[in-house]
């Protein structure tokens, strides 16, 4: 185990270096939600409601959403796919260490680090915009806690698994795009997943991206609360664990298929 | 007991056929063709424990392949291979804990960190007792003189630095054996004297088996005692290094610088069995010698007693031309296999 903390602790230090470059990233995040923000402002000029959502309730999900989406920034993407394209991906193979494990524990040791400037930033997002409606009770501070765990986890091994395709295609930008479109439609973080006609809204629903928004932001605001956010957070876990073994799984493939780039 | 044994091993890749132009590409993604190449063909190799051997071949030979298969980062197409009694890819995390590699054109150090934080990383990754990590880590440091680069990033290492780091890095957790794939390359001549001094201690002291491959002979000539070449793909030489100088090198040069009397001294030794003028001036002759007729001594000794002989220089058999015209074919191996 000792070792994965390592990583943490390198990963923590590899973003304190790299922070003029994580700061350029969350300010494109930042100025990316404040344009969302400012088209929903519009939107709710004229109405009080939309699908159910006040505009209250509507600035806190998208608080939510730019802290869960900043959280796990495309440094890990980035950092997978580049190993694999230059062939250095052959350094972590020749060590007695895990690569999915050792990922997470990259991945973990940046959001760690990256995710107090997170926080800062949302935190200052929402006094600018005056989104101050916090979770109404504890329990719901403690099934955001969770969800935000789940949504760590999901999105994590979903950057990780696609990240792991670039041993087929040797490119990144087609593979990345399609996983965070899929993600930023199928989250909830562009239009809660509430909006969604019915035939979407269940396909959202089987899918692993809701995790990663939905449940945290409608957990925050206590819209999915007692035993329905406890089903969330179970279907959640479910692919967790399902994708953890899709991950060793294509791993073991590429392992067997693909050669290692370069002498 | 061999440490590393390889039987039959083997590597075949597949290999896009594509036609040119446009049209080749289309036809390629509708009905893709596939080549097979093989990378290795039935290698066999075995190194003794406390061996120090030479890889060499031209490139594109097969030498990296070999060492990846053998460092179990690739699987082999057929063939088995066994490094400190495991198979390293089946085993790949319990044989990585007993091998060093060092890929010169790749770097084991973060980036951005300091090269200190990327040695307590390799600690924890191989639980290297403390004790024993300090004193590695002391003896390396000293021998690489690393002191002044732990706390720099290896962004700003110099190429020389990074590759002493990453030597040490290779080496500190006491591995049996030692994978070097080009330590030396784009190195200057002092930096890659000092590798090599640290090799031949590394192998000498701790008795570290050792793999190298490089381009540079003199690597070779000072760290191995035996050279195994590869050419497209299969091995055509395995045996003592000095033996394969001594069957290809049949004579050495040796070059006298004279008080005066040159012609009259080619004149004289001309004429003995084995020995060709090569060149000859009023001062200074050089002849070729049979080394296996006549001895180094034996030349001398004739020299200083028939001319006035101020100096003299020997060249010994140049590897490099040795090892080429084995790659070219023009060198008989006769029961070298």
């Amino acid at each position: 185990m000792r070792k994965y903390w390592r990583h943490v602790a390198l990963a923590i230090q590899e973003t304190i270096a790299y922070r003029v470059s994580y700061l350029v990233n969350m300010a494109s995040t930042v100025v990316t939600y404040a344009v969302i923000f400012l088209i929903w402002n519009a939107v709710y000029a004229t109405r009080a409601e939309v699908g159910g959502y006040g505009w209250t309730e509507m600035k806190s999900y998208l608080v939510v959403s730019l802290f869960m989406s900043a959280l796990v920034s495309m440094s890990s993407e980035f950092r997978i796919s580049r190993q694999i394209r230059t062939g250095n991906i052959a350094i972590e193979l020749l060590r007695p260490v895990d690569y999915q494990k050792a990922s997470l524990a990259i991945t973990l040791g940046n959001s760690l680090s990256e995710g107090v400037l997170v926080a800062v930033a949302c935190v200052g997002f929402a006094l600018a915009f005056g989104a101050t409606q916090g979770p109404p009770d504890a329990l719901s501070w403690l099934g955001f806690a969770a969800a935000s765990l789940v949504s760590f986890a999901t999105k994590f091994l979903l950057v990780y698994v696609f990240g792991l395709v670039c041993f087929w295609t040797q490119s990144l930008m087609g593979v990345s795009w399609l996983r965070k479109a899929c993600t930023d439609f199928f989250s909830g973080a562009l239009i809660p997943l509430a909006f969604f006609p019915p035939w979407l809204r269940s396909l959202a629903d089987a899918l692993p991206f809701r995790a990663i928004v939905w449940v945290p932001a409608s957990a925050f605001s206590g819209r999915l609360r007692g035993p329905e956010l406890l089903r969330s957070l179970a279907l959640g876990v479910a692919w967790v664990v399902a994708l953890w073994f899709l991950g060793r799984l294509v791993w073991s493939r590429a392992m067997r298929k693909v050669t290692i780039q370069g002498g | 007991m061999p440490i590393i044994e390889a039987t039959g091993l083997t590597k075949t890749y597949q290999s896009a056929v594509k036609e040119g132009g446009l049209a080749g590409a289309i036809k390629h993604l509708v009905k893709p063709v596939y080549r097979e190449v093989e990378a290795v063909r039935d290698v066999n190799l075995a190194i003794e424990p406390g061996e120090a051997v030479a890889y060499v071949g031209p490139n594109g030979a097969g030498k990296s392949t070999t060492i990846k298969m053998l460092t179990g980062i690739l699987m082999p197409s057929a063939g088995s291979v066994r490094v400190n009694g495991m198979d390293p890819y089946r085993s790949r995390m319990e044989n990585a804990k007993r091998i060093g590699v060092v890929f010169g054109q790749r770097t084991q150090l973060w980036w951005d960190i300091p090269v200190r934080e990327s040695f307590t990383l390799i600690r924890d990754i191989y639980a290297i007792p403390p004790a024993r990590y300090r004193d590695n880590l002391a003896y390396l440091t000293e021998v690489l003189g690393l002191a002044e680069i732990m706390g720099l990033s290896a962004r700003k290492l110099s190429l020389g630095q990074r590759m002493r780091a990453d030597l040490a890095v290779s080496l500190i957790h006491d591995p049996a054996v030692v994978f070097l794939d080009e330590p030396t390359i784009g190195l200057d001549v002092a930096v890659r004297e000092r590798i090599r001094e640290f090799l031949v201690k590394v192998n000498g002291e701790r008795g570290t088996t050792v793999l190298l491959t490089s381009h540079d002979l003199d690597d070779i000539r000072d760290v191995c005692k035996r050279l195994v070449i590869i050419d497209e793909g299969t091995i055509i030489y395995d045996g003592q290094l000095q033996g394969l100088l001594d069957r290809a090198a049949k004579s050495r040069t040796i070059h006298l610088r004279l008080g005066s009397g040159g012609p009259d001294l080619a004149r004289e030794l001309g004429s003995r069995k084995g020995i060709e003028v090569v060149s000859c001036e009023e001062k200074a002759v050089s002849l070729d010698f049979d080394r296996f007729a006549l001895s180094a001594r034996d030349v001398v000794s004739l020299a200083i007693g028939s001319g006035d002989v101020v100096d003299f220089r020997i060249d010994e058999p140049d590897i490099e031309r040795v090892i080429k015209n084995v790659y070219e074919g023009k060198l008989e191996l006769g029961g070298a296999r």
